[in-house]
């Protein structure tokens, strides 16, 4: 009579080994290695773009030493992996892969609430706000909100980004 | 009575160690001004001191220098020698215009290099709107050259905060333009 409970027992506990095992064995797709929901990488170039030359200069953003960090022409490269020849200041499609792990890794969950919330609260994220000038930046107040450098940023986050208001942003000094 | 004023001994040695600990300055800071080292060749401290070094370690209002600077910073005739190039003249234009709160023209405010090729912006003469960029001219042996720096400055007055040798993904390497050498 009292080994049947420990028969049982010794039975679920081996299924219960096959069944973590199973699971332990059942490998993340490498793009959800992250676990973020963020605005596709896809509509990121423009945005990176105007990041990277407004935001990514190496005493500023352009520095590993930076929680958010940008990579490009106009700063920080990732040569000689990412294929950069001679002094070209153009920034390879390898740096806008860089910058846009390091901005949608910065605040993971926040960058989530920001996309399920589809972009409408975009202040949520620091980086917003630190451009905006509402929480305390080194490099001060950058974009006030409406006018092309954050329609650009606002508008990816909303998942339609703004090509026109990032192109337009990239004439800022 | 004898253990309770061993206590307030100790408890009071503790404070007095705490409090001296915590008002010697920025650990950081003095890091730093020690990873300067000592003043190459014994010169003493001056406009042609410590050529190529971050000017704003010691002299960004944080000390041991006593002047304070905007920008500072050394420009070399070459991108291959530490050959000094002096007599460029220096443009920093800041972004003023495209300030949140623009009412002004850009601010410009020009300085030359000396004899080591240092110039320098007192912190007095130039409260910039950043992002400020920089415009180097220099007379050389085929007239006046001028270059235009690619990036800008975002906050660091220091060249050499980013203008570090060697040159690589980080850093452009030092600052340099071609000046004349008479031989023309």
């Amino acid at each position: 009579m009292s080994a049947r409970p420990s028969a049982l027992a010794s039975i679920v506990a081996a299924a219960f080994g096959v069944a973590c095992g199973a699971l332990a064995c059942t490998g993340s797709p490498n793009d959800a290695r992250i676990g973020i929901d963020a605005p596709d990488r896809a509509s990121f170039d423009s945005v990176g773009m105007y990041l990277e030359h407004r935001c990514g200069s190496l005493d500023c953003h352009g520095n590993r030493q930076r929680n958010l960090q940008l990579w490009g022409g106009e700063g920080m490269r990732l040569a000689p992996e990412a294929g950069i020849t001679g002094d070209s200041l153009d920034t390879t499609p390898d740096e806008l892969d860089a910058s846009y792990r390091s901005l949608v890794g910065l605040e993971p969950a926040v960058m989530s609430a920001v996309v399920h919330g589809h972009g409408n609260e975009p202040n949520l994220l620091t980086f917003v706000r630190k451009a905006r000038g509402t929480e305390s930046h080194k490099g001060g107040a950058l974009i006030k909100p409406g006018d092309d450098q954050d329609k650009c940023i606002a508008s990816w986050l909303k998942g339609k980004v703004d090509n026109d208001a990032c192109t337009n942003a990239l004439k800022t000094p | 009575m004898a253990r309770a004023t061993l206590g307030i001994l100790v408890g009071a040695t503790w404070f007095a160690l705490a409090a001296m600990t915590t008002s010697c300055g920025d650990p950081t800071h003095s890091n730093a001004v020690d990873a300067l080292g000592p003043e190459p060749g014994g010169r003493a401290p001056g406009p042609d001191h410590r050529p190529g070094q971050p000017c704003l370690v010691c002299h960004g209002g944080s000390g041991p220098g006593n002047a304070q600077f905007i920008f500072a910073g050394t420009i070399y005739q070459t991108a291959d020698s530490k050959d000094p190039a002096a007599g460029v003249d220096v443009a920093l234009i800041d972004a003023a215009p495209f300030a949140a709160d623009a009412s002004t023209g850009a601010g410009v405010i020009h300085a030359k290099t000396n004899s080591a090729g240092n110039f320098y912006v007192p912190v007095a003469d130039f409260a910039p709107s950043y992002p400020v960029h920089v415009h180097l001219t220099a007379a050389d042996d085929d007239g006046t050259r001028k270059v235009q720096m690619a990036s800008h400055i975002g906050r660091d007055g220091s060249c050499a905060g980013c203008h570090v040798d060697p040159a690589g993904s980080r850093s452009p390497g030092h600052v340099f333009l071609p000046v004349s050498t008479g031989r023309r």
